[in-house]
């Protein structure tokens, strides 16, 4: 691609997006909703999490987000069938040793990024799916750096479908609380998730467990549809 | 049982995840753990069912917020139906598909969970947004159960329907903002309490959207072509499902999204007008593809095409519910009955071209008497039950639009009989000697035949009984008819 379609690209998206904030606020004519107004002003007392928009994905409207996350297992599921009996190719040597170097220095501060975007979910901008994506980046980059043995060595398809099975249980496990605690499925503070003081990292009930769960298995879905991809090529054109 | 309809989503997928675990570690224990699983399920699609018949309804708040800030979870008497329809799908496919190994297949197991959690979840679904969640689980999970059995052509059929569902989605979506920023909640229930002082042209524009949405999934004409390819390549037990469960469960997400939320065919008469219009095209291309192919399971899916047509005849016209319910519950059954008896007769054949089924009916004759008495009740031969529900669904069309839907109907039916009987002549005729023919000497199980001859027993039994279970039919097309029950069931909930 040359300079020029970037440009053409970069403005195209950026029209495109001042165009959509225009038309929202065409349609809302920028006031809340009746229900977006109450997750505004009660959101905090309501969830204990500081970012509402985790509020409402993780407590209000946390069912959604279980199905969500079940959508990922269903693509995982369907790709893995697709591609099931086939092996990863060992062929790939990574990148160079300078690159090699450079990069097994930086990854610790590479780790550091995602596990703050998921642990802070529930203060700032961010959670567990935005986490899981940067890790499951990081699963791809090291198979790239490093070559495809290295990396599946380190983290193989097997882990990962575990850690999807065993996310997606954990998940169920935490709604259930909330059956047996009696405030209904997925419960938060009703179900007696410890609030804590709202801004704090140890706040917000099942929050911050429930973005960690969401972590692992967004990353761990996606780096394992990562292998699929890259294992032989038995789907003819 | 007071968490009974977050029990019906939940259980199912639950059932999933165990299975994503012993395909993993313990393959032997997968098709236990699926039909333990799914056999709780039913149970508990049954029982809610009964239980919300009873009472007029039931609602559940997820995580304890009440309705316009949280998700609620509805079954009336309109949902319930459709939940005895899945849970006897379910049944009868885990049962088929367990004695035919069809589950040993890699991913089966986990897909066929999840296509029940989506579907038990729309059902039951209360909240646009949490149905337009589940929709995509069950487009994602059918993707799947489309694409696994052979991966050169199953790839390239699921991928046309991810498309296909990926345009059908955005609509979706759309009609989602534009009713989310004209009123401000998601809850269906309050939305069709908002739709009064909605201008009339919002009412339209998220009526098209739906209806174009819902259109793809359940192959309105000119939206079908997904459907033949995507059935063939599926595999006569998962195309069961998909034509015979999956395709209804959408029926009704249309329905409860046009009647319960927007108020569609009384703010806009137009719209009924649409639906039969496009239900009469749908009979007519539909059977004519149909007497066209060559393909066994291709004629068989252009068959639910013309199917589905009859649906929306019922749904367009005033009185019509009633019918087109009754057709639903039908072609639920009949259309599992001629996918799954089919497929031993093409396993015999070795292929599923009509010319070469000679010889299957005497090597398969369990499979070939249910195969004729499900194509006999779905052409509508009077004893059988597509014989009542055909006719209610022309009473209806014909008190609003008059002769020519009944004649439409009468044509389609002559159709479908010519095609059918073509099948079976061709299965009856002598086995062919053929040069290049695989011949799979495999038997079919007697798992299978015990399930196709069940089904089959149902669709002849139905029609007799029809007159009994058509108050049932009633009641559960009135809740959904007069829409304020609906709205007064969740803002209300009985104690």
């Amino acid at each position: 691609m040359t300079t020029r379609a970037y440009a053409v690209a970069i403005a195209a998206v950026a029209a495109a997006g001042l165009g959509y904030v225009l038309l929202s606020y065409a349609v809302t004519d920028g006031a809340l909703l009746p229900v977006a107004a109450r997750y505004v002003t009660d959101g905090v007392r309501d969830t204990a999490s500081i970012n509402i928009v985790s509020g409402v994905l993780l407590d209000y409207r946390a069912f959604d987000t279980l199905g969500e996350a079940t959508v990922i297992l269903a693509a995982v599921a369907a790709v893995s069938a697709l591609f099931s009996g086939s092996t990863i190719g060992t062929d790939s040597h990574g990148a160079g040793l300078l690159v090699q170097r450079s990069v097994s220095y930086l990854a610790g501060f590479f780790w550091l990024f995602p596990v703050y975007i998921i642990a802070n979910g529930h203060l700032s901008p961010g959670g567990g799916f935005q986490g899981g994506v940067s890790l499951a980046v990081l699963i791809v980059l090291l198979n790239v750096v490093f070559g495809t043995r290295v990396g599946s060595q380190r983290i193989g398809v097997k882990h990962l479908h575990w850690a999807e099975s065993l996310s997606a249980a954990a998940f169920i496990a935490i709604g259930a609380v909330g059956i047996v605690q009696g405030g209904g499925f997925l419960a938060n503070l009703s179900a007696g998730f410890p609030a804590g003081s709202p801004g704090s990292l140890i706040s917000a009930g099942a929050i911050p467990l429930l973005n960690l769960v969401i972590g692992v298995k967004v990353a761990s879905g996606l780096a394992s549809i990562f292998y699929d991809l890259i294992s032989g090529d038995r789907v003819a054109p | 049982m007071m968490h009974g309809p977050l029990l019906l989503v939940v259980v199912p997928l639950a059932t999933a995840v165990i299975c994503s675990v012993t395909s993993m570690s313990a393959k032997r224990a997968t098709p236990v753990a699926l039909l333990a699983g799914l056999l709780t399920h039913a149970g508990l699609l049954v029982a809610v069912a009964i239980r919300a018949t009873r009472a007029a309804g039931l609602t559940y708040l997820v995580g304890g917020w009440a309705a316009p800030v949280g998700i609620v979870l509805v079954v009336d008497r309109f949902a319930a139906v459709f939940l005895i329809l899945l849970a006897v799908g379910e049944v009868a496919l885990t049962v088929y598909a367990i004695g035919e190994r069809t589950v040993e297949r890699s991913g089966f197991a986990v897909l066929l969970s999840l296509l029940a959690t989506a579907l038990s979840g729309v059902i039951v679904a209360g909240d646009l947004f949490n149905l337009f969640v589940f929709v995509e689980l069950a487009s994602v999970a059918s993707i799947g159960l489309i694409a696994l059995k052979r991966r050169d052509t199953g790839a390239a059929s699921g991928f046309v329907y991810l498309v296909y569902a990926s345009v059908s989605g955005a609509f979706f979506l759309i009609a989602v903002v534009v009713l989310y920023a004209s009123t401000g909640v998601l809850t269906i229930a309050e939305i069709g309490a908002a739709v009064d002082s909605m201008p009339r042209a919002t009412v339209v524009i998220c009526s098209v959207c739906f209806i174009v949405s819902f259109g793809v999934k359940v192959g309105m004409v000119p939206l079908h072509f997904w459907q033949a390819s995507a059935y063939d390549a599926a595999g006569s037990t998962a195309a069961a499902f998909l034509s015979g469960v999956a395709m209804k469960v959408y029926l009704y997400a249309m329905v409860r999204v046009l009647w319960s939320g927007l108020d569609a065919t009384g703010r806009v008469p137009a719209v009924a007008v649409v639906l039969s219009v496009a239900g009469l095209l749908n009979i007519v291309v539909g059977h004519l593809l149909a007497l066209g192919e060559r393909d066994l399971k291709r004629l068989l899916a252009y068959s639910s095409v013309a199917h589905v047509g009859y649906i929306l005849l019922g749904l367009g016209s005033s009185a019509g519910m009633v019918g087109a319910l009754m057709h639903i519950v039908m072609h639920s059954l009949m259309k599992t009955g001629l996918f799954l008896s089919c497929r031993p007769i093409i396993g015999h054949a070795g292929s599923s071209r009509i010319g070469r089924l000679g010889g299957a009916a005497r090597a398969q004759p369990v499979a070939f008497g249910a195969f004729t008495i499900a194509a006999l009740a779905i052409v509508g031969i009077p004893p059988t039950g597509g014989f009542a529900s055909k006719w209610f669904v022309s009473v209806a069309a014909y008190a609003d639009y008059g002769a020519v839907p009944v004649l439409v109907v009468a044509a389609g039916t002559v159709i479908s009989l010519l095609y059918y009987v073509r099948v079976s002549i061709a299965a009856l005729a002598e086995a062919v000697p053929q040069p290049g023919r695989v011949s799979t000497t495999r038997r079919a199980g007697a798992t299978a035949l015990v399930v196709v001859a069940s089904i089959a027993a149902a669709t002849l039994i139905l029609g007799p009984v029809m007159t009994r279970v058509e108050p049932t039919l009633r009641h559960a097309a009135e809740s959904v008819v007069d829409r304020t029950r609906y709205i007064d069931l969740v803002r209300e909930p009985p104690r």
